[in-house]
């Protein structure tokens, strides 16, 4: 899967005042839950499952903060689209 | 009454929300699951051990949904809070991991479920962030839930309160504060929560006379 790595990886800027806190973590994994495999949250070489909320926060993303979102199944590109629609409009608030 | 027992103490904490009221204290004694044992789970019944942490979880979110639907309008804004609890019940590093040290260790339920949460709390205890280290009271919210239906404890259903009081808590959770009816609640006090926790804004929402941070209160009052 390692070739395919930028095929299934997108860098996005937490855009919101707030950054991942809990609420916006959990729409996160909420819509990852519809996952068919693993979305990983990376930044600065450490890496989150996408559908935890615990391990969204354990990350720590303030506002300002890039991070690379990763799917391992590509049959999830959608999810991934959508998160990155999610994270860039500001989850909203 | 006789005049001759009059007793009159004064106790100063965190006021998050003005206003005065007199009232009958009601004393929430938290039934809290302080003291878990510990006890091994045979190979053959580890199956039904797993189910049974399932099915407190099941019963914990579905308390929590009947909450939502309930929710009086004027707290609707703060749901969310309440959906994000939702969301956490089935969180792997909560839910995954306690049926994975269920299986590994082959121990019961409630010791599981605590070791995952101890361990996410000193997770959280070393964040830089304090919001991020305040979110810890939400997972300790959502793993109680589970150890009350775990080990059958009574819950605190504040929406069976009959009669107007003036609540007196350790702590009041997301869940049992969304539940607080105007008519029967005059006033908080809790011993933990300050100005920007949830219990603070739901009482300035409502304008419920409240005082936070008021340590040792259930033991004074």
């Amino acid at each position: 899967m390692n070739n395919s790595e930028n095929e299934f990886s997108r860098r996005v800027t937490i855009t919101n005042d707030l950054g991942l806190h809990a609420r916006s973590a959990a729409m996160i994994a909420k819509l990852v839950q519809n996952a068919k495999s693993n979305v990983w949250l990376i930044k600065d070489g450490k890496k989150a499952d996408a559908s935890s909320i615990i391990d969204i926060l354990s990350l720590v993303c303030p506002k300002g903060s890039t991070i690379t979102l990763t799917i391992d199944n590509q049959s999830d590109l959608g999810i991934l689209n959508d998160l990155v629609r999610l994270i860039e409009s500001g989850f909203g608030e | 009454m006789l005049n001759t027992n009059e007793h009159e103490i004064r106790l100063q904490g965190i006021n998050v929300a003005p206003g005065i009221c007199i009232g009958k204290a009601y004393l929430v004694g938290k039934e809290g699951v302080e003291v878990v044992d510990k006890y091994f789970i045979s190979k053959d019944n580890l199956q039904n051990e797993i189910k049974r942490f399932k099915s407190a979880v099941k019963h914990a979110k579905d308390k929590l949904q009947e909450i939502i639907e309930k929710t009086p309008e004027e707290l609707r804004q703060h749901i969310h809070i309440l959906e994000t609890h939702k969301v956490l019940y089935k969180d792997k590093m909560l839910y995954g991991k306690t049926i994975e040290t269920i299986e590994k260790k082959r121990v019961n339920a409630e010791w599981a479920l605590k070791n995952v949460v101890s361990n996410v709390k000193n997770m959280f205890r070393n964040m830089p962030d304090p919001y991020l280290q305040g979110r810890m009271a939400d997972i300790v919210h959502v793993s109680e839930s589970i150890m009350q239906n775990l080990v059958g404890a009574k819950t605190l259903d504040i929406g069976a309160i009959g009669k107007r009081v003036i609540l007196v808590a350790v702590d009041l959770s997301p869940a049992e504060t969304s539940q607080i009816q105007l008519e029967k609640i005059k006033g908080l006090i809790t011993e933990l929560g300050g100005k920007t926790s949830h219990t603070g804004i739901i009482a300035r929402t409502l304008e419920i006379p409240a005082v936070l941070g008021l340590e040792k209160a259930t033991h004074l009052i």
